[in-house]
């Protein structure tokens, strides 16, 4: 793996934003890029793939065992998650941070952004046509797209009533939206039919007691996909409605996600596979003490977002901190990993799994130690 | 070949993206006095520090910070809304009708 200064395309700035790559400000700048090997391509593929499958076993073990307080999940929804999982809702997407060493020798799992992954235009789209500008020669860990699009026609079979597929997300932020609108581009290319609607557009018919959500206009929602996040859901005005309404309404992601994008799961994945080479050792801390064994590692609030309340610790001392909002329900501390670094530029890479297949990478970088809303995305080729 | 082969996109899409870059204009080069405090560089517009990238700042997309915000080891600058790409500080939701941030990770 190396890191590779390059000149910017001429006019990469409106050749971005016709694709869609319209919040790159701070965050892409097309000054460098990623060279792997073809073989660290696939040491990452196979890593994606073998943790994959035991962050499964982890939801198997939730469910097995009600692990449920233990997540943090409330309990009104226990049934709603299991009912998901044994349906085999589907799920159209997820993305692995994974921290690597500079060979890929080592690859571990940093955390699972099982539920509302972003990230996703720029790792799909964006750094595809810079590559077919730079060499189309050269290949790409990226079948991204076409895993989406051929994903969803499978999917298509198994959507809810009409089969029309509405997305939805908060307002507010313009990549969460562009994120959506992507999806549904792709929803469209699949040959679904779709629109979308604000989440606080997502509505409750009261004069039936059965029945979908709705949009304003009383049109039911069969089928919803969702850049909202559970933890989210369960705690608001309507989240009693998804359990009473799971036979109306699809959610895209599946209920069950609620386990998977949970930081307890990397608890639960060093206790189910403590010898494991991609699993870091990880525990559980109420009020972010260390009684562990470990010199160095990342504190992370069980449920937090985007770097928020993320503390590192070397040899026992507070290294960084990130500010925030998080940490009400206590902390998971994870053994630190000390990653592959390029002139001080550390990369995580963003391993996505489309439909639970290994489907493409796209590679954050930061000069600290957390990574945040500071992080620079850069394409990458092998 | 563990690329796309060919990547299109339809008319759907892009008139999402003709809405958004309508605010292109929110990124100004205004304000004086730069500094870089932990590798990160700033610029002070209207009593606040904020961001420089690009050598623009924006202070409709990112809060103004205090010096001794941004003397802080490890300060993230936050985000007017929020976002994937940002702090989702969010308020109301899902069955209600106050604003929200983002929900994106």
């Amino acid at each position: 793996m190396k890191r590779i200064t390059i000149a910017p395309r001429p006019n990469w700035e409106d050749k971005i934003k016709e694709q869609g790559f319209v919040y790159y400000k701070g965050y892409y700048n097309e000054n460098s890029v990623y060279e792997f090997t073809a073989g660290e391509v696939d040491a990452i593929e196979a890593a994606t793939t073998e943790i994959f499958d035991r962050c499964l076993d982890v939801v198997q073990h939730v469910i097995d065992h009600n692990l449920w307080d233990e997540f943090f999940i409330p309990r009104q929804y226990a049934e709603l998650i299991k009912w998901s999982w044994e349906q085999d809702n589907p799920a159209f997407y997820g993305r692995f941070d994974l921290g690597v060493s500079a060979d890929c020798g080592q690859i571990k799992l940093l955390e699972f952004n099982a539920d509302t992954p972003t990230s996703l235009l720029e790792a799909s789209v964006i750094q595809w046509y810079w590559l077919q500008d730079f060499d189309k020669n050269k290949d790409q860990f990226n079948s991204i797209h076409e895993k989406l699009v051929s994903h969803m026609k499978v999917c298509k079979d198994y959507l809810y009533g009409n089969l029309k597929l509405w997305l939805t997300c908060a307002r507010g932020s313009d990549e969460d939206f562009m994120t959506v609108k992507y999806m549904q581009d792709i929803a469209q290319q699949a040959g679904i039919a779709n629109d979308f609607l604000y989440i606080d557009e997502v509505s409750v018919e009261d004069s039936y007691l059965v029945s979908p959500f709705v949009t304003p206009q009383k049109e039911p929602i069969n089928n919803l996909f969702k850049l909202y996040p559970y933890e989210w859901l369960f705690h608001e005005a309507f989240g009693p409605e998804l359990v009473k309404k799971r036979d109306h309404t699809l959610w895209i992601e599946p209920p069950y996600k609620a386990i998977l994008s949970n930081k307890m799961l990397l608890v639960y994945l060093y206790k189910l596979f403590p010898n494991h080479p991609n699993i870091l050792p990880a525990y559980y801390s109420k009020d972010g003490e260390n009684t562990s064994h470990m010199r160095s590692y990342a504190r992370k609030p069980v449920l937090g977002r985007e770097g928020n309340n993320v503390s590192i610790f070397k040899n026992g001392n507070l290294a960084e901190q990130n500010n925030g909002e998080y940490g009400e329900e206590g902390f998971v501390l994870q053994e630190y990993f000390d990653m592959a670094k390029f002139d001080g530029n550390m990369p995580v890479i963003g391993s996505w799994l489309i439909g639970g297949v290994a489907a493409g990478m796209g590679i954050k970088e930061t000069t600290g130690l957390v990574h945040n809303n500071m992080s620079k995305f850069i394409p990458h080729y092998f | 070949m563990k690329k796309s082969h060919a990547i299109l996109l339809t008319p759907l899409f892009v008139l999402a993206i003709a809405s958004c870059k309508q605010k292109e204009e929110e990124w100004i080069y205004g304000g004086h006095e730069d500094t870089v405090v932990h590798g990160s560089q700033y610029r002070h517009y209207n009593g606040f520090w904020y961001p420089v990238y690009n050598n623009m700042i924006s202070p409709s997309v990112y809060r103004g910070s205090s010096a001794g915000q941004i003397a802080t080891p490890g300060y993230v600058p936050a985000r007017v809304s929020g976002g994937g790409n940002a702090h989702g500080v969010r308020s109301g939701g899902f069955g209600s009708s106050a604003a929200h941030g983002g929900g994106g990770e």
